[in-house]
């Protein structure tokens, strides 16, 4: 029996670090006890690859010869990147419909959802 | 280090609030009281970090150690870079920098506790105002957020902010030390910080408005925080026993208070078999460590009725002539209006109602009770029970003008139905 053709996907996490006015740690817990819990679901599930959070350093490198070392927008960002989640499903629909389960959405911030693309081996 | 495949919410119940609080109370010991804004700014951040890494990752099996490093490190980015700003000021302290650099395995829960309590010395230091008191406590030591503060006080987060600020300012004025008292004064501030923790659990334990959750943490706090003082050798006097036994009898009942709707209960309306039978095991064990040696408080007697309700397996059940006999004692320590009040109820529960009224009109500074709604409801129960309906109703109304709480007004508001009812019939 042949499984279904699986493809991978990422989720490119945006945003949604920091609210107007800031979330009490009360608030931050019932965030994380949230998420992780989504993650971990679909971890049991065997759909998730891989997630992982970035820290909040970053240098922008770029120029001639990277030239230029720069620091790049800041941590608090709407377009600042927090981490990246794989997916592994057959379709970008498929793939859509996991990330519209991310319960991050309630506290803003955005999914950015790619196909990895695949080297042609033969 | 994650713990990834473990169950969700493996996080303890506010784990964010409690660790960051601790971490606020070590960086405030070794950078001094003067920063203490520094370090609840940090700790904010260090969260912030934490909720953004353990949502992928699963809580680290040393979350503690985690956010004190990131904290400590976020603590030396910041001073670094105040002394960048301004040159004139006095450099970093070289053993600041050393400890901010060093590594965070090694903190105890001992050493926590101890920068916990030491914090409370802060925080309850009487040049600072009582509500200035209160609100710090909530958010230094329990890391509740200003919004948090002003729903469990019923007031504007603008007011608990300005509160915060003029306390930190205070702090910063007295220059004051990040130290338990010496002896001489330490008998006298620990009757100040038990003060203000059984405050902190009144402010609780006073009828729930909408923000019940709220409430019922902060009496959670208040014991928390004088479970504190029990555990160290310097504080764990027989009064903090008892207060602690006091809250726990108390708190134990509180769930049975309001029915589903958000009602107020009486007595002999709630459902005993909802009161926390572990939480009233553990109050009665610590009213008995707290009576040896001998020494009787306030806190003693209170904590004696509280057990005295706990104990009647319904509400005819109730040892009403003991319960009289701590109030007659209370009130002999306290001299206080309101132990007379409600000392009347227990002598309206053995003599009758009017046995109750004649002890109201006996109380010597009986015009302070005149703005209090219970006193008002107190009569009109009373009157109720002796058939004086029109008498009761205009009691309950002058009641219902005082309270403040829409959950108070209903509770007279269907005592004020009951006595037109009496009177159709």
């Amino acid at each position: 029996m042949k499984n279904t053709p699986t493809n991978q996907y990422m989720f490119l996490v945006q945003g949604g670090a920091c609210q107007d006015g800031g979330l009490s740690a009360e608030q931050m817990q019932a965030k994380m006890t949230e998420v992780y819990a989504w993650i971990d679901g679909l971890t049991r599930k065997g759909v998730m690859s891989a997630a992982q959070p970035l820290t909040p350093e970053r240098k922008i490198v770029s120029g001639k010869n990277g030239s230029i070392v720069s620091d790049g927008i800041a941590a608090e960002s709407k377009e600042a990147i927090g981490g990246f989640f794989i997916v592994n499903v057959a379709t970008m629909d498929e793939a859509v419909n996991i990330a519209r389960t991310c319960p991050m959405f309630n506290y803003g911030g955005q999914l950015e959802v790619r196909q990895i693309a695949e080297l042609q081996r033969d | 280090m994650s713990r990834h495949g473990d169950s969700a919410g493996e996080a303890a119940d506010h784990f964010f609030r409690h660790e960051g609080a601790k971490v606020v109370a070590t960086l405030t010991a070794h950078l001094g009281t003067h920063r203490l804004q520094l370090a609840e700014d940090v700790v904010q951040e260090a969260l912030l970090r934490a909720m953004q890494t353990w949502s992928y990752r699963g809580v680290p099996n040393n979350p503690a150690a985690w956010l004190t490093q990131v904290a400590k490190n976020l603590a030396l980015n910041a001073l670094q870079r105040e002394q960048r700003w301004n040159e004139k000021q006095e450099g970093i302290a070289a053993e600041h920098t050393r400890w901010l650099s060093s590594t965070s395995e090694d903190m105890t829960h001992e050493t926590f506790a101890d920068d916990t309590l030491r914090l409370m010395f802060v925080c309850f230091h009487p040049e600072l105002a009582p509500e200035s008191q209160t609100a710090l406590a909530l958010r230094t030591l329990c890391g509740f957020s200003t919004a948090e503060i002003a729903a469990a006080f019923l007031t504007s987060e603008a007011a608990i902010t300005k509160r915060l600020v003029r306390a930190r300012q205070r702090i910063r004025e007295l220059a004051l030390p990040f130290a338990m008292p010496d002896t001489p004064a330490l008998s006298s501030r620990l009757d100040g910080v038990l003060h203000t923790l059984y405050l902190l659990f009144n402010e609780g334990y006073k009828a729930s408005a909408g923000e019940r959750l709220v409430r019922e943490e902060l009496c959670q706090e208040a014991i928390r925080l004088v479970t504190l003082v029990t555990q160290h050798p310097a504080t764990q006097e027989p009064r903090a026993h008892a207060l602690l036994a006091l809250m726990l009898l108390n708190a134990a009942r509180l769930a049975a208070r309001t029915d589903d709707a958000g009602n107020l209960l009486r007595l002999h309306e709630q459902d005993r078999t909802a009161w926390n039978q572990a939480m009233i095991h553990r109050g009665v064990l610590c009213l008995r460590h707290a009576s040896q040696g001998g020494a009787l408080s306030g806190y003693h007697i209170e904590a004696s009725i509280a057990a005295t309700h706990c104990m009647a397996s319904d509400a005819s059940a109730t040892d009403w002539p003991r319960i009289l006999h701590l109030y007659d004692q209370l009130l002999a320590i306290t001299g206080s209006p309101v132990t007379a009040m409600n000392r009347a109820v227990a002598v309206a529960r053995i003599h009758g109602a009017q046995a109750g009224l004649d002890a109201l009109d006996n109380i010597r500074q009986r015009s302070v009770l005149e703005g209090n709604h219970l006193y008002h409801a107190m009569r009109g129960t009373f009157s109720a029970e002796l058939g004086q309906t029109a008498a009761a109703v205009t009691h309950f109304r002058q009641a219902a003008k005082l309270a403040l709480l829409p959950i108070e007004r209903d509770f007279i508001a269907r005592r004020i139905e009951e006595c037109e009812a009496a009177t159709k019939l």
